[in-house]
């Protein structure tokens, strides 16, 4: 695409300067050229590595409805994707680098979640705090709905993450900090359906995940 | 053939675009990092059991050495404060943005609960690393500038892998969505969403009256993605004006490549504005100067430039009209 005319001058003071640049490589050619090389080899295998990791890891359900002999064929592909990523597995775990596989809202509907938070007093009773999607109940909401907190709550199709445990026992602490007379924590989360049109979801009264946090555990 | 291929990964440009990503990627890290230690959540999230809600497998280099404790994710916590800041500042670049790299690897060795944009991260972070995103608009170009050195190009694959890497993160999402996203669930998947007490930054069904319109942001959203390695060819069509015929002629004139850099970044902002994925739509708008050449950006730029400065000189005749219109009411 050809620069506008005021831009012009910074366009040709850049062309001048990839000329130089290719002035200076010329005079270095020798070694210059063997680096040029190693690196677009370099490049090709990073490419080829992150193509191979990008393949999905939950083949059998994508590859369910395919004709059973295509589908044997893609069946393969994970084992081999494992040995063939294997010998650089210690560079991209040093990296933190474990997949190119991009699973991002694969399934939505169905049974899905929200948390409650509730805090019970000396009385027995409890008192509902926090509720997902529930401006009425919305204490501590801000910090909730941090996205690093959240992954460590919101649960999956069916599983929660590790930390759960332990976020419990700190919104727990967070509450009993605040006040005294909240003898114990429950945090759970109720099954909702989403409805179908948009129409938001529905309650079940189905509780899952249900931890409980006694102020005397903490020794608070 | 293969001198082609080493040419092409040799190319130099001028650093503005990744310049731009160092920017703005870094800027939505250091918000993000700055928000854990605003709410409080830094024990919670990096130091071990019982205090927090580390993970307690393979431990992290910082945490064999100093120990499992508070005080190490308050320090790993610090350090990556630290290095942000210098990243987006792009001061002593290559030594803050490797730190950064090293920081970020052992916060998600800590807890490796994460979303997407965790992964993204480690992933562009090493690239923009060892680029020269540092050549413009950074306190390491200042200093080079005053040092009388005269501006540097860089060269272009830093800027070539970000492309394809999120091309290949929108493939990969694509290919992978479930029914809900195509005929079969009737589009439905955004509405799900919205309909999810966890994810809805609106009340769960407020949004029905306009369903159809979720049922045709779901697909364009999908279209989108499936057809994301077009923007390859929409791209190679644009820099070469005289090259692909009629296709080509059409794609240059209904601007395909724009049209769908606008969808993307639509996309973003709808899932920014309707739902609660924390960075996720701030880091992958980030990433979208990736798309642009830095002769693009200078020029947009200098657009946006004497736009400005155009509505600033008219800004006195502006003031000078009111009364003119206002004397014929008052007469």
């Amino acid at each position: 695409m050809p620069p506008r005319a005021a831009t012009v001058k910074t366009f040709v003071y850049y062309e001048r300067q990839v000329k130089g640049a290719r002035a200076r490589r010329d005079s270095f050619a020798p070694v210059l050229s063997g680096w040029r090389y190693v690196r677009a080899s370099l490049i090709t295998l990073v490419l080829g590595l992150a193509f191979v990791a990008g393949w999905p890891a939950r083949m059998a359900k994508l590859v369910r409805d395919w004709p059973p002999s295509l589908a044997a064929l893609a069946l393969r592909l994970p084992d081999l994707q494992q040995k063939l990523l294997a010998p650089f597995a210690p560079v991209a775990g040093a990296l933190g680098i474990y997949s190119e596989d991009w699973r991002l809202f694969t399934g939505t509907g169905g049974t899905r979640y929200r948390m409650w938070i509730e805090g019970r007093r000396a009385n027995g009773s409890f008192k509902l705090l926090f509720r997902a999607a529930d401006p009425a109940h919305a204490h501590l909401s801000g910090v909730l709905e941090y996205r690093r907190v959240l992954n460590l709550w919101n649960p999956h199709r069916d599983w929660i993450s590790d930390g759960y445990p332990a976020f419990t026992r700190w919104v727990a602490r967070k509450i009993f900090d605040e006040d005294e007379r909240v003898r114990a924590v429950r945090v759970r989360m109720e099954e909702v359906a989403i409805q179908p049109r948009g129409a938001g979801f529905v309650p079940s009264g189905r509780f899952v995940y249900d931890e409980l946090v006694e102020r005397d555990q903490l020794g608070r | 053939m293969i001198e082609r291929w080493v040419r092409f990964w040799d190319r130099r440009e001028a650093p503005y675009s990744l310049a731009l990503v160092r920017i703005l990627l870094g800027g939505v890290l250091l918000a993000d990092l700055l928000q854990a230690g605003y709410f409080g959540t830094v024990t919670l999230l990096w130091a071990p059991p019982p205090l927090g809600a580390a993970s307690d497998g393979t431990p992290a280099l910082v945490v064999r050495l100093l120990g499992a404790s508070a005080e190490t994710a308050w320090l790993l916590w610090a350090c990556a404060v630290l290095c942000s800041v210098l990243f987006v500042l792009g001061a002593a670049y290559r030594v803050a943005s490797v730190a950064l790299v090293f920081v970020m690897v052992e916060l998600g060795a800590c807890q490796p609960v994460g979303d997407g944009m965790d992964s993204i991260l480690r992933v562009v972070l090493p690239v923009l690393a060892v680029s020269g995103a540092n050549a413009a608009w950074s306190v390491d170009a200042w200093f080079r500038r005053r040092k009388g050195a005269p501006p540097r190009t860089v060269t272009a694959w830093p800027r070539y892998l970000l492309f394809l890497q999120v091309i290949w993160i929108y493939v990969s999402a694509g290919h992978q969505r479930g029914y809900t996203w195509g005929p079969r669930g009737g589009f439905s998947a955004i509405g799900d969403v919205l309909g999810d007490p966890h994810w809805a930054r609106f009340m769960p069904g407020s949004l029905a009256p306009l369903y159809p319109l979720l049922c045709l942001a779901t697909l364009v959203t999908i279209v989108f993605e499936v057809s994301s390695p077009l923007i390859l060819l929409w791209t190679w069509l644009e820099r070469h004006p005289e090259r692909g015929g009629r296709f080509g002629r059409f794609a240059r004139r209904f601007r395909l490549r724009w049209v769908w850099l606008g969808a993307g970044a639509s996309l973003h902002a709808g899932i920014a504005l309707c739902m609660k994925l924390g960075i996720f739509p701030y880091g992958m708008l980030a990433l979208y100067p990736v798309f642009v050449h830095p002769d693009e950006l200078l020029d947009a730029f200098d657009r946006s430039a004497r736009f400005v400065s155009r509505m600033h000189r008219r800004e006195p005749n502006a003031g000078s009209l009111q009364p003119r219109t206002a004397r014929p009411s008052q007469g």
